[in-house]
Parts: C-alpha cells; structure tokens; sequence
C-alpha cells in the first residue's frame, strides 16, 4: 500500500467495490438502452412499406451512440453534486491514477460492450421480424430482386459512418467525462453548451486560417480538403496532396490525441478536486 | 555510507506532533480570505473539541486538515504529509466522518468489508462489536434511519483505528442513549498515537470527553489550549449578587442564580469543573484577552 501512484491490487478492491455500488444502476442503463434501441429501431421496421432501406438504423446508430455515451460519462461524477459522496470518494484511500481508470473501464469498455451487445441484439430481433412479418410479394419483389426486399444487419464496425461515429462518441464521451469533473451539476448541459461553441469556432478557424496562408485564388474554387489542396482557379493545375503515410497517420493521431488530451485533464481536474 | 534519517517531530512534553498549520491562508473566493494566517499545532494522544458559530470556518478547517480543500498560502502538515496530495499512505491514516453522510443500498458488513482493504488496521470485530453496542441492526444500509447510518459510520471511523479521526457534528441525529454511547467509545478509543478531533455545536455532548478545546471565530485561532490549562487560568462559579464584579470575565444569568467565568488568581479554590458552554461564550465575549491567554 505504499505506492502512491498506481497498485493493482489497490485498484482491484476500489473497482470490486465500485461495482457493488452502482452494478444495479449499470444494470438498469443496460436495460434502458435496450429499450431504447428496440423503440428506436422499432418505428423505420414497423414503417418499412418498400424495399428494405439501412439508412434510418444507421441514423439511429449514430445519434444514440453519440447520445448514450455521452449522457453515461457525464454521469460519471454527477456523485460529486451531493457533498458527503464527494468527501467520501476523495478521501478513499485510492491514487487518482486508479480512479480514473475505474471510470475510464466503465465508461470506454462496459458501456461500448453494453451497448454494442443491446444495438445487435435488437438490430438482429427487427432484421427477423421484418423478414418474418414482411409481405414481399405484396411489395413487388420477385425472386431475383428479394435481397433487396429483406432486411439485413447493420454492421457498424464495417460500415464507415458507423465506424466513424464510434470514433467520435469516443473522443465525445472523453470530453464529457471531463465535464462531470468540472461541472458538479447539470455537467451534461454545460459541457454542451461549452463544446458546441468551441466546436463552430475550430472549424470556422480551421476554414479560415488556410485561407489566409496559403489563399483563397490558390484553391481550385476556393475548396479546402483535409490532406491536400487543389491548385488552380477553375482549372485544375495541381493537386498538392500529403504523403499517403502522412494522412494516414494524421487521421489516426489527430483523434487519439484529442481523446488522451480529455483522458489526462481529466486526470488533473481530480487531482485539484475540492469540495 | 548510506545514512538513514528516522524523523519523530515531538511538541512540548514529548507529545507527537500530528497537524501543523504555518501561515495558512485559505478563503473560498480570491478576494474573501477566510484564514488569513493561521498557526496551530495539534498532538497525538488528545481529543480536540473544535467550536465556533456558525461560519466561523469549523468545517473548512477540518477539510485543509483532510485535504478536501488547499491552503492558498501557508503550509499545512498532517502527519508529515501534504494533505493536499491525497497520498493513498496518507488518506489511509486518517478518518474523516463529515456532518452530512451518505451509504450504498448494502448490507452493513458488506460495506465495512468493503473499507476494510484500504484501512490496514481495521478490526471487523471492533466493527461488529460496536454496531451492536450502539443497537444497530446487521441489515441493509437503505433499511436504516439516519441514526443508526450515523451510527455504522461512527463505528466504522473507530474501527478503521487510523491515527487521524475526524468527526463533524458526530452527534447530529443520535439520540441520547447513543450520545452517551458515543461518547464512552470515543474514549476508550484514545491512545498516545491517535488524535480525535471533534467539531459541533452541542457542546454538552463533550462534557467529559474532551481534553483540549480549540476556539475558531473569523478565520482566527481563538483558543487552542488544554482543559487543565482553561481551568488553571479560569474560575467556574456561580455567583451571589454581591460578589465583586472586577474578577469577572463573563457571566449570565440563569434559573439558578449567575454564572461566571473568572480569572484565577489564585485567590480561588485551586481548579473549577469547566463549563464548555459558559467558556464558549466567554470566548466570545473577550476574544483578544483569550487569544493572549490560550493560544501561547
């Protein structure tokens, strides 16, 4: 017990008793998202008139994941509103290094598995009561054209805007996890109402600045793209692109770096933590 | 030659030094200081009864000592620690039981047996023994009254048997059997390497249990002295109504008569049974002549 900075064992028994605690209030999150999903997706399969469209489960995706793990991280200290929980948490004999990586488990490994498992569950339940339950032959399909008719499974890990807002719920959750630090309460609110003008103000920046440096007659139409820029008026004269490592490596490092940078002031606004 | 230095900071006679204050400045807003510059030190071996009205920054001392909250100025030094690092080596010895508490919807033991890993000298059955010495049922902390989760938090902070053991308001909500009970516990659980500090505003409930009382009013350390100190300095007595008024620090009237604090001059019968309450009072009534006397 005399490391001051991280012991497992330490953070075995602050993690077991963690669960005790709030594994009731995991457990019925799990269930509401359940619920939610089987709602949510409920309406475009009960809707589904024509040919079989992914597009309103994807919409859904996007939007709950997005909404779901940012509302559950910024719960992750909502406790600190009620000030003997907040003292009783703090003086806990446990580093900050080991409480934060409690709410980091909770909140970046139980909540994607709960949600993924409750997303593909119910995503599964509507794909086999809308093959089920669906007239085809009603809707027009004949035998060459009923794939297009039945429904299939939304794999958002293979799909690239599903895959991309799993990355952005996560960089989003990160950011809201911090704000259940800062705010004590209503975090979720402030933090958005934070954010969202922070957000217009980089991309507005991020639109502007290579306006100015590299100017606005040197883009094909005045257009930025991420990793390149198009030279030329209307013409086309030339295509200035980054290395293909570069832009590789920049779409990863640009996301991580954003997501540790909240990880880690996360982990100061703990250790500064009064009440 | 590897040298190696085993520090014990001993204060007066020979009493470990637990809690050291040096210039502490602290206020909740940059421009509204709370403490200015506070000096105190605090021993093992003693239970401390902090007072003061309301405000007067009982609560906010007691949260610099557990490093809930950082000196702006100053040092504080509890147990050779910065409290304001949270060092788990440090926050497991110490125990603090704020005014206000909460509990899991858990059973009793599950939640001491939860506590039980971070405290290294925790004694499970010290903890049974003294929910049952205070009636507390062994069921679900959400079937409970507010008494008897005061209670089981009570007797989880004297079980953890940490050096430090803090308690705010600890007698909020108990009933008087258990202000009694409360009282024994704490005094069999005092030993030469333990501190108790204890904050409230029912003075009554420390007849008998403290024996050093420390005075907070305006961010200032009005007293900071032992009972037998007061009582060698002060004169308890209840007062005929032609009895010289010159002597006389304070007093009130009440049913039995008037009440006085006087300065012993020896004049007096050797010691007085100190009255915390009238004491308090006279604290307040003659703040700087107090402070000269008891926070030498």
């Amino acid at each position: 017990m005399s490391n001051n900075t991280f012991s497992f064992s330490r953070f075995g028994i602050l993690f077991r008793k963690h669960l005790k605690e709030n594994g009731r209030r995991y457990l019925l999150f799990t269930l509401m998202l359940f619920g939610i999903q089987f709602a949510l997706q409920g309406f475009p399969t009960a809707m589904g008139f024509d040919r079989f469209s992914i597009m309103p489960y994807k919409i859904i995706f996007l939007l709950s994941i997005l909404f779901s793990s940012t509302i559950f991280s910024s719960l992750s200290y909502s406790f600190f509103s009620n000030k003997a929980k907040g003292i009783q948490y703090l003086q806990l004999p446990a580093s900050e290094s080991e409480k934060i990586l409690v709410s980091f488990i909770v909140s970046q490994v139980f909540f994607y598995i709960a949600f993924m498992a409750c997303y593909y569950a119910t995503n599964s339940i509507m794909c086999t009561l809308y093959n089920s339950f669906s007239d085809f032959k009603a809707k027009g399909a004949t035998p060459e054209t009923l794939k297009y008719y039945k429904a299939t499974l939304f794999d958002c890990i293979k799909d690239n805007e599903g895959w991309y807002s799993i990355i952005a719920s996560f960089i989003l959750s990160a950011v809201a996890h911090f704000g259940s630090l800062t705010f004590e309460k209503n975090a979720y609110v402030k933090t958005s109402l934070l954010i969202m003008p922070l957000a217009a103000l980089i991309l507005w920046l991020n639109y502007t600045i290579p306006h100015v440096l590299i100017g606005k007659e040197a883009m094909g139409r005045g257009l930025l793209y991420n990793t390149g820029v198009r030279v030329g008026d209307y013409q086309l004269q030339k295509l200035l692109k980054l290395p293909a490592t570069w832009s590789n490596f920049l779409s990863y490092f640009v996301p991580l770096s954003l997501y540790f940078c909240f990880w880690i002031a996360s982990y100061f606004k703990l250790k500064e933590k009064q009440v | 030659m590897k040298k190696v230095l085993i520090f014990t900071v001993y204060y007066n006679t020979n009493t470990l030094l637990m809690i050291e204050f040096n210039h502490v400045g602290f206020g909740y807003t940059q421009k509204k200081n709370l403490y200015k510059d506070l000096q105190m030190n605090l021993q093992a071996g003693s239970i401390y009864g902090l007072l003061g009205r309301n405000g007067a920054g009982k609560s906010t001392l007691l949260k610099l000592i557990t490093g809930l909250v950082f000196a702006k100025r100053g040092k504080v030094s509890v147990l050779g620690d910065n409290p304001a690092k949270r060092h788990p080596s440090f926050l497991q010895k110490i125990f603090f039981i704020p005014e206000e508490i909460d509990t899991p919807d858990i059973d009793v033991l599950s939640f001491a047996e939860d506590f039980k890993p971070f405290y290294p000298n925790f004694d499970k059955q010290q903890f049974i023994g003294l929910l049952h010495e205070m009636e507390v049922p062994q069921t679900k902390l959400s079937q409970m009254s507010y008494g008897q989760k005061k209670k089981t938090w009570i007797a989880l902070g004297i079980s953890a048997n940490t050096e430090l053991l803090i308690l705010d308001e600890p007698t909020n909500g108990l009933d008087i059997p258990s202000k009694r009970q409360f009282r024994k516990m704490i005094a069999s659980t005092i030993n030469d390497n333990r501190c108790i500090i204890i904050s409230t505003h029912q003075v009554r409930d420390l007849d008998s249990l403290i024996d050093r009382i420390l005075v907070v009013e305006n961010g200032e350390l009005l007293v900071n002295s032992s009972i037998d100190t007061i009582t060698s300095k002060l004169h308890f007595k209840q007062l005929k109504d032609d009895y010289p008024s010159d002597n006389v620090l304070y007093s009130e009237s009440n049913l039995l008569g008037t009440s006085a604090v006087l300065l012993n001059n020896g004049g007096e019968s050797a010691f007085s049974r100190i009255d915390i309450e009238l004491f308090f009072n006279a604290v307040m009534a003659n703040k700087q002549q107090m402070q000269s006397l008891f926070t030498a």
